[in-house]
Protein backbone atom coordinates (compact mmCIF):
# COMPACT_ATOMS: atom_id res chain seq x y z
CA UNK A 1 0.00 0.00 0.00
CA UNK A 2 2.84 2.34 0.88
CA UNK A 3 4.51 1.62 -2.45
CA UNK A 4 1.23 2.32 -4.23
CA UNK A 5 0.89 5.67 -2.44
CA UNK A 6 4.49 6.60 -3.19
CA UNK A 7 3.98 5.73 -6.85
CA UNK A 8 1.08 8.21 -7.06
CA UNK A 9 3.04 10.89 -5.27
CA UNK A 10 5.93 10.57 -7.73
CA UNK A 11 3.51 10.42 -10.64
CA UNK A 12 1.75 13.62 -9.56
CA UNK A 13 5.02 15.46 -8.96
CA UNK A 14 6.23 14.65 -12.45
CA UNK A 15 3.16 16.25 -14.03
CA UNK A 16 4.39 19.72 -13.16
CA UNK A 17 2.00 22.55 -13.89
CA UNK A 18 -0.54 22.66 -16.63
CA UNK A 19 -4.22 22.86 -17.55
CA UNK A 20 -5.60 20.23 -19.86
CA UNK A 21 -8.88 19.16 -21.39
CA UNK A 22 -10.79 16.26 -19.96
CA UNK A 23 -13.00 15.08 -22.79
CA UNK A 24 -14.07 16.92 -25.91
CA UNK A 25 -16.39 19.87 -26.23
CA UNK A 26 -19.96 18.98 -25.36
CA UNK A 27 -22.98 20.42 -27.06
CA UNK A 28 -25.89 19.33 -24.90
CA UNK A 29 -28.28 20.02 -27.82
CA UNK A 30 -30.26 22.28 -25.59
CA UNK A 31 -31.99 25.15 -27.27
CA UNK A 32 -35.29 25.42 -25.44
CA UNK A 33 -35.35 29.17 -25.87
CA UNK A 34 -34.81 29.08 -29.61
CA UNK A 35 -37.50 29.44 -32.20
CA UNK A 36 -38.15 26.15 -33.95
CA UNK A 37 -37.01 27.14 -37.41
CA UNK A 38 -34.00 29.31 -37.70
CA UNK A 39 -31.28 30.24 -40.09
CA UNK A 40 -27.73 30.75 -38.96
CA UNK A 41 -27.00 34.39 -38.20
CA UNK A 42 -24.53 36.39 -40.24
CA UNK A 43 -21.11 36.88 -38.71
CA UNK A 44 -21.41 40.56 -39.63
CA UNK A 45 -23.93 41.19 -36.85
CA UNK A 46 -22.81 43.07 -33.72
CA UNK A 47 -21.50 40.74 -31.04
CA UNK A 48 -22.30 41.35 -27.39
CA UNK A 49 -20.16 39.61 -24.80
CA UNK A 50 -20.85 38.85 -21.16
CA UNK A 51 -18.50 37.07 -18.80
CA UNK A 52 -18.95 35.46 -15.40
CA UNK A 53 -16.59 33.43 -13.28
CA UNK A 54 -17.46 32.09 -9.87
CA UNK A 55 -14.04 32.70 -8.39
CA UNK A 56 -12.79 36.27 -8.60
CA UNK A 57 -9.27 35.68 -7.39
CA UNK A 58 -7.34 38.71 -6.22
CA UNK A 59 -4.11 37.29 -7.57
CA UNK A 60 -3.54 34.55 -10.06
CA UNK A 61 -1.20 34.95 -12.98
CA UNK A 62 -3.18 32.40 -14.97
CA UNK A 63 -6.45 34.33 -15.19
CA UNK A 64 -5.55 38.01 -14.99
CA UNK A 65 -6.08 38.52 -18.71
CA UNK A 66 -9.32 36.58 -19.06
CA UNK A 67 -11.39 39.45 -20.47
CA UNK A 68 -8.72 40.28 -23.02
CA UNK A 69 -8.46 36.60 -23.94
CA UNK A 70 -12.23 36.39 -24.46
CA UNK A 71 -12.28 39.46 -26.69
CA UNK A 72 -9.27 38.24 -28.64
CA UNK A 73 -10.56 34.71 -29.20
CA UNK A 74 -14.04 35.88 -30.25
CA UNK A 75 -12.52 38.46 -32.59
CA UNK A 76 -10.33 35.76 -34.13
CA UNK A 77 -13.30 33.44 -34.68
CA UNK A 78 -15.73 36.12 -35.93
CA UNK A 79 -14.09 38.60 -38.25
CA UNK A 80 -16.11 41.63 -37.27
CA UNK A 81 -15.27 45.14 -36.03
CA UNK A 82 -18.32 45.36 -33.80
CA UNK A 83 -17.45 43.00 -30.93
CA UNK A 84 -17.78 44.51 -27.47
CA UNK A 85 -18.63 43.71 -23.87
CA UNK A 86 -22.21 44.58 -22.94
CA UNK A 87 -21.16 47.55 -20.78
CA UNK A 88 -19.68 49.22 -23.86
CA UNK A 89 -23.09 49.42 -25.54
CA UNK A 90 -25.30 52.41 -24.68
CA UNK A 91 -28.32 50.70 -26.23
CA UNK A 92 -28.61 47.18 -27.58
CA UNK A 93 -29.00 46.78 -31.35
CA UNK A 94 -32.16 45.18 -32.81
CA UNK A 95 -30.28 42.13 -34.00
CA UNK A 96 -27.10 40.74 -32.53
CA UNK A 97 -25.12 37.70 -31.51
CA UNK A 98 -24.91 37.30 -27.75
CA UNK A 99 -22.02 35.29 -26.33
CA UNK A 100 -22.09 34.53 -22.61
CA UNK A 101 -18.84 33.03 -21.35
CA UNK A 102 -19.10 31.34 -17.97
CA UNK A 103 -16.18 29.81 -16.10
CA UNK A 104 -16.74 27.43 -13.24
CA UNK A 105 -13.45 27.71 -11.34
CA UNK A 106 -13.51 25.34 -8.42
CA UNK A 107 -12.09 27.02 -5.34
CA UNK A 108 -13.36 24.73 -2.59
CA UNK A 109 -12.73 21.13 -1.63
CA UNK A 110 -15.65 19.78 -3.61
CA UNK A 111 -15.58 16.31 -5.04
CA UNK A 112 -13.48 15.85 -8.14
CA UNK A 113 -14.62 14.26 -11.36
CA UNK A 114 -11.26 12.62 -11.95
CA UNK A 115 -12.02 9.40 -10.14
CA UNK A 116 -11.08 11.11 -6.92
CA UNK A 117 -7.50 11.63 -7.92
CA UNK A 118 -7.55 15.12 -6.43
CA UNK A 119 -7.68 13.43 -3.06
CA UNK A 120 -4.28 11.96 -3.81
CA UNK A 121 -2.87 15.42 -4.46
CA UNK A 122 -4.34 16.59 -1.14
CA UNK A 123 -2.49 13.72 0.51
CA UNK A 124 0.64 14.88 -1.28
CA UNK A 125 0.08 18.28 0.33
CA UNK A 126 -0.17 16.79 3.77
CA UNK A 127 2.59 14.22 3.51
CA UNK A 128 5.03 16.84 2.32
CA UNK A 129 3.85 19.28 5.03
CA UNK A 130 2.90 21.78 2.30
CA UNK A 131 6.41 21.69 0.81
CA UNK A 132 4.76 20.46 -2.38
CA UNK A 133 1.71 22.71 -2.75
CA UNK A 134 -0.14 20.52 -5.18
CA UNK A 135 -3.42 21.75 -6.60
CA UNK A 136 -5.71 19.67 -8.73
CA UNK A 137 -9.07 21.12 -9.68
CA UNK A 138 -11.79 20.73 -12.26
CA UNK A 139 -12.69 23.73 -14.40
CA UNK A 140 -15.70 23.89 -16.65
CA UNK A 141 -16.17 26.46 -19.42
CA UNK A 142 -19.72 27.15 -20.60
CA UNK A 143 -20.17 29.19 -23.76
CA UNK A 144 -23.75 30.15 -24.60
CA UNK A 145 -24.17 31.62 -28.07
CA UNK A 146 -27.51 33.14 -29.02
CA UNK A 147 -28.83 34.92 -32.09
CA UNK A 148 -31.27 37.56 -30.92
CA UNK A 149 -33.55 39.60 -33.19
CA UNK A 150 -36.14 42.06 -31.88
CA UNK A 151 -35.84 40.59 -28.36
CA UNK A 152 -36.56 37.08 -29.65
CA UNK A 153 -34.04 34.27 -29.32
CA UNK A 154 -33.64 32.73 -32.79
CA UNK A 155 -30.95 30.16 -32.11
CA UNK A 156 -29.31 29.46 -28.80
CA UNK A 157 -26.78 26.80 -27.89
CA UNK A 158 -24.66 26.06 -24.84
CA UNK A 159 -21.30 24.38 -25.28
CA UNK A 160 -19.36 22.98 -22.37
CA UNK A 161 -15.71 22.03 -22.10
CA UNK A 162 -14.24 20.39 -19.03
CA UNK A 163 -10.66 21.10 -18.08
CA UNK A 164 -8.45 20.06 -15.27
CA UNK A 165 -5.75 22.20 -13.74
CA UNK A 166 -2.83 20.54 -12.10
CA UNK A 167 -0.14 22.38 -10.26
CA UNK A 168 2.88 21.00 -8.51
CA UNK A 169 5.65 23.48 -7.99
CA UNK A 170 8.60 21.12 -8.04
CA UNK A 171 8.64 20.37 -11.72
CA UNK A 172 7.57 23.69 -13.23
CA UNK A 173 10.69 23.98 -15.41
CA UNK A 174 9.74 20.76 -17.16
CA UNK A 175 6.01 21.40 -17.37
CA UNK A 176 3.99 22.07 -20.51
CA UNK A 177 2.65 25.34 -19.15
CA UNK A 178 -0.85 25.71 -20.51
CA UNK A 179 -2.79 28.23 -18.46
CA UNK A 180 -6.49 28.49 -17.62
CA UNK A 181 -6.72 31.42 -20.04
CA UNK A 182 -5.22 29.22 -22.78
CA UNK A 183 -7.87 26.58 -22.20
CA UNK A 184 -10.61 29.25 -22.14
CA UNK A 185 -9.39 30.52 -25.51
CA UNK A 186 -9.68 27.02 -26.98
CA UNK A 187 -13.16 26.49 -25.51
CA UNK A 188 -14.46 29.73 -27.03
CA UNK A 189 -12.88 29.08 -30.40
CA UNK A 190 -14.28 25.55 -30.61
CA UNK A 191 -17.75 26.65 -29.44
CA UNK A 192 -18.02 29.38 -32.08
CA UNK A 193 -16.80 26.98 -34.79
CA UNK A 194 -19.48 24.49 -33.75
CA UNK A 195 -22.21 27.14 -33.71
CA UNK A 196 -21.37 28.33 -37.22
CA UNK A 197 -20.50 24.86 -38.52
CA UNK A 198 -23.35 24.75 -41.01
CA UNK A 199 -22.87 28.28 -42.21
CA UNK A 200 -22.94 28.52 -46.00
CA UNK B 1 5.02 4.60 10.23
CA UNK B 2 2.98 2.72 7.63
CA UNK B 3 -0.05 2.98 9.87
CA UNK B 4 0.34 6.76 10.08
CA UNK B 5 0.33 7.12 6.31
CA UNK B 6 -2.64 4.82 5.94
CA UNK B 7 -4.57 6.66 8.62
CA UNK B 8 -3.95 9.99 6.84
CA UNK B 9 -5.10 8.43 3.58
CA UNK B 10 -8.32 7.16 5.12
CA UNK B 11 -9.14 10.42 6.93
CA UNK B 12 -8.60 12.52 3.83
CA UNK B 13 -10.55 10.14 1.62
CA UNK B 14 -13.49 10.13 3.97
CA UNK B 15 -13.71 13.80 4.83
CA UNK B 16 -12.14 15.84 2.04
CA UNK B 17 -15.01 16.61 -0.30
CA UNK B 18 -18.23 18.54 -0.41
CA UNK B 19 -20.95 17.58 -2.87
CA UNK B 20 -22.07 19.45 -5.98
CA UNK B 21 -25.21 17.31 -6.33
CA UNK B 22 -28.28 18.26 -4.31
CA UNK B 23 -30.78 15.87 -5.93
CA UNK B 24 -28.96 14.95 -9.16
CA UNK B 25 -25.98 12.77 -9.93
CA UNK B 26 -23.09 12.86 -12.34
CA UNK B 27 -25.07 10.99 -15.01
CA UNK B 28 -27.87 13.56 -15.16
CA UNK B 29 -28.00 15.24 -18.55
CA UNK B 30 -27.46 18.98 -18.75
CA UNK B 31 -31.00 19.52 -20.00
CA UNK B 32 -32.39 17.79 -16.89
CA UNK B 33 -30.52 19.80 -14.31
CA UNK B 34 -30.12 23.41 -13.25
CA UNK B 35 -26.63 24.52 -12.31
CA UNK B 36 -26.19 27.14 -9.61
CA UNK B 37 -22.77 28.80 -9.54
CA UNK B 38 -21.83 30.68 -6.37
CA UNK B 39 -19.38 33.55 -6.44
CA UNK B 40 -16.27 33.70 -4.27
CA UNK B 41 -13.95 36.69 -4.05
CA UNK B 42 -10.42 37.08 -2.74
CA UNK B 43 -7.74 34.44 -2.65
CA UNK B 44 -4.45 33.58 -1.05
CA UNK B 45 -3.40 37.02 0.12
CA UNK B 46 -6.59 38.59 1.45
CA UNK B 47 -8.55 35.49 2.45
CA UNK B 48 -11.72 34.46 0.70
CA UNK B 49 -15.31 35.53 1.06
CA UNK B 50 -18.27 34.00 -0.65
CA UNK B 51 -21.75 32.57 -0.51
CA UNK B 52 -23.04 29.15 0.33
CA UNK B 53 -26.42 27.51 0.37
CA UNK B 54 -27.64 27.35 3.94
CA UNK B 55 -31.08 25.85 3.47
CA UNK B 56 -33.24 24.44 0.69
CA UNK B 57 -37.02 24.62 1.16
CA UNK B 58 -36.46 25.45 4.81
CA UNK B 59 -34.24 22.46 5.52
CA UNK B 60 -30.50 22.40 6.04
CA UNK B 61 -29.11 19.91 3.48
CA UNK B 62 -27.79 16.62 4.86
CA UNK B 63 -24.75 16.73 2.59
CA UNK B 64 -22.05 19.34 2.88
CA UNK B 65 -22.73 21.26 -0.34
CA UNK B 66 -20.04 22.90 -2.42
CA UNK B 67 -19.52 26.65 -2.06
CA UNK B 68 -18.88 27.07 -5.78
CA UNK B 69 -21.39 24.91 -7.68
CA UNK B 70 -24.57 23.00 -6.84
CA UNK B 71 -26.82 21.11 -9.25
CA UNK B 72 -30.60 20.72 -8.83
CA UNK B 73 -33.42 18.87 -10.53
CA UNK B 74 -35.62 21.41 -12.33
CA UNK B 75 -38.31 22.63 -9.88
CA UNK B 76 -39.26 25.57 -7.72
CA UNK B 77 -37.07 25.94 -4.61
CA UNK B 78 -36.84 28.32 -1.70
CA UNK B 79 -33.12 28.76 -1.23
CA UNK B 80 -31.49 30.51 1.69
CA UNK B 81 -27.94 31.76 1.23
CA UNK B 82 -25.40 32.60 3.89
CA UNK B 83 -22.03 34.31 3.58
CA UNK B 84 -18.65 33.11 4.82
CA UNK B 85 -15.12 34.39 5.15
CA UNK B 86 -11.87 32.47 5.41
CA UNK B 87 -8.45 33.51 6.61
CA UNK B 88 -5.63 34.27 4.20
CA UNK B 89 -3.02 31.58 3.62
CA UNK B 90 -0.61 33.63 5.69
CA UNK B 91 -3.11 33.72 8.54
CA UNK B 92 -3.70 30.01 8.22
CA UNK B 93 0.01 29.37 8.29
CA UNK B 94 0.44 31.38 11.47
CA UNK B 95 -2.45 29.62 13.17
CA UNK B 96 -1.31 26.21 12.03
CA UNK B 97 -4.36 25.63 9.89
CA UNK B 98 -2.71 25.53 6.51
CA UNK B 99 -2.72 21.75 6.40
CA UNK B 100 -5.93 20.76 8.07
CA UNK B 101 -8.03 23.84 7.30
CA UNK B 102 -8.81 23.05 3.67
CA UNK B 103 -9.88 19.54 4.58
CA UNK B 104 -12.18 20.18 7.46
CA UNK B 105 -13.24 23.72 6.52
CA UNK B 106 -12.39 24.83 10.03
CA UNK B 107 -10.70 27.92 8.66
CA UNK B 108 -14.16 29.47 8.57
CA UNK B 109 -14.42 29.50 12.32
CA UNK B 110 -13.68 32.71 14.14
CA UNK B 111 -14.41 35.15 11.33
CA UNK B 112 -17.71 36.94 11.43
CA UNK B 113 -19.44 36.70 8.07
CA UNK B 114 -21.13 39.79 6.66
CA UNK B 115 -24.87 40.29 7.07
CA UNK B 116 -27.01 39.59 4.05
CA UNK B 117 -29.74 42.09 3.21
CA UNK B 118 -32.03 39.54 1.55
CA UNK B 119 -30.95 35.92 1.95
CA UNK B 120 -34.03 33.89 0.95
CA UNK B 121 -34.99 33.57 -2.71
CA UNK B 122 -37.74 31.62 -4.46
CA UNK B 123 -36.18 30.27 -7.62
CA UNK B 124 -37.89 28.43 -10.44
CA UNK B 125 -34.88 26.43 -11.61
CA UNK B 126 -35.14 25.21 -15.20
CA UNK B 127 -33.27 22.36 -16.82
CA UNK B 128 -30.38 23.33 -19.10
CA UNK B 129 -30.03 26.71 -17.44
CA UNK B 130 -27.21 28.13 -15.39
CA UNK B 131 -27.91 30.43 -12.45
CA UNK B 132 -25.14 32.88 -11.66
CA UNK B 133 -25.17 34.01 -8.05
CA UNK B 134 -23.06 37.10 -7.39
CA UNK B 135 -22.73 39.48 -4.48
CA UNK B 136 -21.68 43.02 -3.70
CA UNK B 137 -21.80 45.26 -0.63
CA UNK B 138 -24.02 48.24 0.07
CA UNK B 139 -23.03 51.35 2.02
CA UNK B 140 -23.74 49.54 5.33
CA UNK B 141 -21.42 46.67 4.38
CA UNK B 142 -24.38 44.36 3.98
CA UNK B 143 -24.25 41.73 1.27
CA UNK B 144 -26.53 42.24 -1.72
CA UNK B 145 -27.13 39.03 -3.68
CA UNK B 146 -27.99 39.08 -7.36
CA UNK B 147 -29.04 36.02 -9.36
CA UNK B 148 -28.95 35.88 -13.14
CA UNK B 149 -30.48 33.12 -15.26
CA UNK B 150 -28.53 32.17 -18.36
Amino acid sequence: MLRFTLFFIVFLMIQGCTTFKTGGIQNPKFDANSTKHYALPSKDLPVIIQYYKNFNMDSDAEITESEAVILESISAAINNNNIKFIDDYATLPDEYIHIYVIQDLQDDSREAENNGIRTISTILNILSLMVIPAVDVDIEDYVKISHIKNDTVRKSQVYTQKNRRYFSILFIPFAPFFTIDNSLNESIHTSISEYFKDEV
Amino acid sequence: MKFKYLLTLIIVTLTGCSSIYHNTDKNTHFSNKAIVLLETKGGGISGKEGLKIRAINGRIPKDDLSTSKVEFKPAKYIIEFSSYKTRSYMGEFLTGMSMIGPIFDINEIGINPSKIKESIFTLDLKGGHIYLVSFSYDENDEVIITIEEV
